[in-house]
């Protein structure tokens, strides 16, 4: 893994539940998890007690590589929410990556302008005042 | 009759009824929800006593504030005695939804006229339904899951309608300008509609030169926020008989949601086939195609929206629908497909939840009640709407009524 979490978070947290604990507890190692199930062998993204797609309980717990690419993004102009206020121009987007999944996520670029469907993206890590770190994806330069 | 062709002609829109208002600070909710209840009735020529089945929206963010339990407390403040009341939620298109489990529940048997009704003052209540997070929208804390995946990142609504055009355009190679002759022609629309909250002409290039709220869309490819209230009754043939007005009737329904398939799904492809779903549906059980529509209406709450329900409908290929509507398919004196001939939620109404609007401008059309923006000759129309939840999570209804 080639992440770095020196970035603080601003904006909203996570609220955590045990059925999402090990997710949020990967990520203070700096790893995102995304499962596979050993029954069916479908990968799922958002993180879950069960695989979605059989119903099995067989699934695993799989630290990402960290590539992908822009499935998709929008440059947010206006966002009134106070959490954001800080945000300034930012762009979320869809990250498709290696792994099988797509993944809602803020996608860090020094020009949000140059952000295009296909940009290649490498997972970061944030961490919060609270001392979560959030995962949020880069643009490679 | 076999299958789903059995509930063809079930029932039909007796009264229908839109208030005027596109802004009424001096108006609460239920007092509209009640303006607009009243119309439909007296539109049908019938007395609330003939309403045993209720539907309305239940509270929503994006408009409509009545509460919990919302289809009770409408009971009890329109002081009805349904025997059936729902309130299933799809955002927007949740009155499409109302309209099927009203047929549904006709033909069980279990009422014979069913009261679907909405009232919202969104606008007056200043509600910034598209530039916020969603959490602060809907006023609760973001939810273990699927919330704290997604809303922590900034998601508006108006963003992640941008993230599914943006990737429409890309698959498509569709520009801005096609997409933005969506806006323009229902502001002409909108122009021959008295009651439209926009009316003013505006150009491709005022699309364009909009302010970009969240890319790739403008101010000016996103609905309007209205205040409003519309109500129809949807009658069994008993109840026709009764009524004053020509029946507009149900010929053909279906629905199909979405959803992100555990982080597999392709959104862009699979709201269009969610769309195809439910207009298959409609079709197969009214025994049309899209060629025998003579007049559409579709819920744009976004110029994106409109596009994908054309395709989704057949009226055009996929990828085409920004191209179909530049070519001026949509236009009320000579396209092909006269579309949101009110003017639509990009200019007439928008309140939140606009589903019920859809219903109301194809019974005027079908009625030849459309002063100063009639169809000639329309005698069968398709209503389509998608709601969502958020991001990618959405359903669709589909509706073919037909005089
Ligand atoms: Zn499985």
């Amino acid at each position: 893994m080639n992440v770095e979490s020196q970035e603080s978070w601003t904006g909203l947290l996570p609220t955590l539940c045990p059925e999402t604990q090990p997710f949020w507890d990967a990520c203070n190692q700096n790893k995102f998890i995304v499962q596979k199930c050993q029954a069916c062998g479908n990968p799922q993204y958002h993180y879950r007690a069960f695989c979605c797609h059989c119903w099995s309980e067989a699934v695993e717990d799989r630290a990402i590589e960290g590539t992908g690419t822009v499935w998709t993004f929008s440059v947010v102009n206006r966002n009134l929410t106070p959490a954001f206020a800080s945000w300034g121009r930012y762009v979320v987007g869809v990250v498709e990556v290696p792994e099988g999944v797509k993944i809602v996520t803020k996608i860090e670029t020094p020009d949000p302008d140059s952000v295009r469907i296909g940009t290649p993206v490498r997972l970061a890590f944030a961490r919060a005042e609270n001392g979560q770190n959030i995962p949020f994806f880069r643009t490679v330069s | 009759m076999t299958g789903i062709q059995k509930l063809s002609n079930v029932a039909a829109i007796v009264g229908a009824y839109e208030h005027p208002t596109r802004y009424a600070p001096d108006k609460s909710e239920w007092q509209l929800l009640g303006e607009a209840s009243r119309g439909a009735i007296l539109d049908a020529g019938l007395s609330k006593d003939h309403i045993d089945a209720l539907f309305v929206p239940a509270t929503a963010s994006e408009g409509g504030y009545l509460g919990t339990c919302a289809s009770v407390m409408a009971a009890d403040y329109l002081n009805l005695n349904p025997k059936f009341i729902e309130e299933t939620d799809i955002g927007g298109a949740s009155l499409g939804y109302y309209v099927n489990r009203a047929i549904a529940g006709i033909h069980a048997g279990l009422f014979k006229c069913a009261l679907i009704a909405y009232g919202a003052n969104t606008r007056s209540r200043k509600i910034n339904v598209g530039t916020v997070s969603y959490n602060q929208l809907s006023q609760v804390e973001l939810l273990p899951i699927p919330d704290s995946f997604e809303q922590i990142y900034g998601t508006t609504v108006i963003s992640f309608m941008g993230m599914l055009t943006q990737r429409y355009m890309h698959d498509y190679g569709v520009t801005s300008e096609q997409l933005a002759a969506v806006a323009v022609t229902f502001r002409q629309h909108a122009n021959l509609n008295p009651d439209a909250a926009r009316r003013d002409l505006i150009s491709i290039e005022d699309v364009i030169n909009s302010p970009i709220i969240a890319s790739p869309l403008h101010r000016l490819d996103c609905c309007i926020v209205s205040d409003g209230a519309g109500a129809i009754i949807v009658a069994d043939k008993d109840i026709v008989k009764e009524s004053a007005k020509q029946p507009v009737w149900i010929r053909g329904f279906g629905e199909s949601i979405m959803h992100h398939g555990g982080g597999l799904t392709d959104w862009s492809e699979e709201t269009r086939a969610m769309v195809k779903r439910a207009c298959d549906q409609a079709y197969q059980m009214s025994g049309t195609t899209s060629a025998d529509m003579d007049v559409a209406q579709i819920y744009d709450a976004f110029s994106y929206n409109a596009v994908i329900d054309l395709e989704g409908a057949g009226f055009c290929g996929p990828g085409e629908g920004a191209a179909f509507s530049a070519d001026g398919n949509l236009r009320l004196e000579d396209g092909s497909i006269p579309t949101n001939t009110d003017g639509g939620g990009l200019s007439s109404n928008h309140p939140g939840r606009r589903g019920i609007f859809l219903f109301i401008e194809a019974v005027r059309q079908l009625r030849g009640e459309a002063t100063g923006r009639q169809v000639k000759d329309a005698k069968v129309a398709l209503c389509t709407a998608t709601g969502a939840a958020f991001l990618a999570r959405r359903g669709s209804a589909a509706h073919i009524l037909g005089v």
